[in-house]
């Protein structure tokens, strides 16, 4: 692959500055994605710096893809799921089940993020009882264990673990119609664009 | 399906064990019922991180690395522009042996210090092993111990107003604008000016909820702060890297340090439940349609026996104390 040779000149300049704003527009939501397929949010933004990175070293192409969320999205994709494998692979006398299980959870994952399904997410948590929000919050989004929940809020690790299931089926019934034709929308758009567009790049 | 439920939410929550996983692993393959209903779940929790997808990743840093990262790929990839690139790396190169030279007096410096404070003396300890305790350091800092809870600090406590913790405690810190009060709470460090709050450590977690002012809670590095005010709650959390902030839903948490008990349009199951906490009593329901009656109140450093006429006055209620427990019964609302 041939990069066209770059002089310090404002097609430079212009060259970072396009990259600052797919950092802006790209970079938080590709991470969240990439979070469906790896274990740890440090391994996420890696593999999205590194996708970006190398989008840089073949900039030259932006121009031609026609779409460059849809290809951020593929890219990373693609990275997680060598990702899970190479773990696999290495990891495999220790925890082997849970890379298969990560497999298996990536199958359901969305082509892209569907933004427009946040606001329901919004309203239905804030619909749930105040203690199963408040230990569910902290599961999901403090990344607090079962038994630091319990110590926080003086109860059992068995009324916590009741709480968060409690709110993630009553989730899962609120959000069902949504996620559902998300799945069916976005296996679409994958089936007509998303070949295309890696076909297109590899050119 | 229902009993598997449980060992999935526990398995995306990262609170399994590897058998655990296996046994998911093996009943998740066992029919495309159950590997629907297991992305079901996943994809459900996986949806719901939208919320908190600006907090959580760090473009700006991203970003400077990228641009770091591209520098160096410009420098090797582009023979023309080596002469660039050499004055470039001969002034850094200067600049590094400057870096260094100042790093190792540093060092040094840094080494005298610890040698120093290591003759000094050994931290004042103070543990509080079996039950609550309260003390009050020499700058008029009062701290609430929790049991098995440790606190330390150096003789220089006094110049400056350095501890650590392990464990849950409740500061009140003593103002003074010029000495920030800096606590090291397990993965996190906390700096106050002259405020109220509670932190509790984990092992790899640290928890701060703010009664009064303003606290700053910082990740060990330093690298990455929040500042919490009253009401709010930071977690910094040293495995996955970051802090978060949310919203303490419980309001009357530090009641029991402020006197005040509020209830805006509160069930009464729930204000029995302050209750219980605030005066250390125990509360039950004659009737279980009461636990559904809405109370707006505001109690400031009332005795119970008060509060218990009030609560009788507004819903027309009877408030007995039967074999140490507090009953209430009534018609309900």
């Amino acid at each position: 692959m041939s990069t066209v040779p770059l002089q310090k000149n404002e097609h430079f300049e212009s060259d970072e500055l396009m990259f600052q704003s797919i950092y802006d527009t790209y970079y938080t939501e590709l991470c969240l994605f990439a979070k469906r397929f790896v274990y740890s949010d440090e391994e996420s933004e890696e593999i999205v710096q590194g996708v970006i990175v190398r989008l840089w070293t073949q900039r030259e192409k932006i121009l031609q893809i026609q779409s460059v969320r849809s290809y951020l999205y593929t890219s990373v994709r693609n990275h997680c799921l060598n990702y899970i494998k190479h773990q696999k692979y290495v990891d495999a006398y220790r925890d082997s089940a849970r890379h298969e299980l990560k497999e298996i959870e990536s199958e359901g994952a969305d082509e892209f993020l569907n933004f427009e399904v946040k606001e329901k997410i919004e309203v239905a948590i804030n619909d749930l009882p105040e203690r199963c929000r408040e230990v569910f919050e902290m599961s999901r989004f403090d990344g607090l264990k079962y038994r630091e929940i319990a110590d926080q809020l003086g109860i059992t690790v068995k009324a916590v673990e009741a709480n968060i299931s409690r709110a993630l089926s009553s989730l899962r019934k609120s959000l069902r119609e949504y996620l559902l034709v998300d799945l069916i929308v976005i296996s679409i758009i994958f089936c007509s664009h998303g070949i295309g567009d890696i076909l297109f790049l590899l050119s | 399906m229902e009993e598997y439920k449980e060992l999935i939410v526990r398995y995306l929550s990262n609170n399994t064990s590897p058998a655990e996983n296996q046994q998911l692993l093996e009943w998740v393959k066992y029919s495309p019922d159950n590997r629907e209903y297991f992305i079901n779940y996943c994809n459900t929790w996986n949806n719901v991180g939208l919320l908190d997808v600006e907090s959580r990743y760090k473009k700006d840093v991203a970003f400077k690395k990228f641009v770091s990262e591209i520098n160096k790929d410009i420098s090797k990839k582009h023979p023309k522009e080596i002469s660039l690139v050499v004055e470039h790396a001969s002034k850094s190169s200067k600049l590094y042996y400057l870096i260094g030279a100042v790093a190792a007096v540093f060092i040094a410096v840094i080494g005298i210090l610890f040698l120093h404070q290591g003759n000094d003396s050994l931290n004042n300890i103070v543990a509080a092993n079996t039950e609550a305790k309260t003390i009050t350091l020499d700058d008029g800092t009062v701290v609430k111990l929790s049991s098995k809870t440790t606190i330390e600090y150096a003789d220089e406590f006094n110049e400056n107003r350095h501890i650590a913790i392990k464990g849950k405690a409740f500061f009140e810190v003593a103002k003074d604008s010029l000495h920030p009060f800096v606590i090291e709470a397990g993965v996190s460090k906390i700096q106050v000016l002259g405020t109220s709050f509670e932190v509790t450590t984990f092992e790899d977690s640290t928890v701060v909820k703010v009664n009064t002012g303003r606290v700053r809670v910082a990740d060990i590095s330093g690298n990455d702060f929040v500042d919490i005010t009253i009401g709010q709650i930071a977690v910094c959390n040293g495995s996955l890297n970051m802090i978060n902030t949310r919203n303490n839903s419980d309001v009357n948490y530090f009641s029991k340090e402020t006197g005040l008990l509020v209830f805006d349009n509160s069930e009464m199951c729930q204000v029995a439940k302050d209750l219980e906490r605030h005066y250390e009593q125990r509360f039950s329901f004659e009737d279980e349609s009461l636990e559904k009656c809405k109370l707006s109140a505001k109690y400031d450093n009332m005795k119970l026996e008060d509060v218990q006429q009030l609560l009788e006055a507004t819903f027309g209620l009877k408030i007995k104390k039967i074999n140490g427990i507090y009953v209430i019964s009534g018609r309900g609302c």
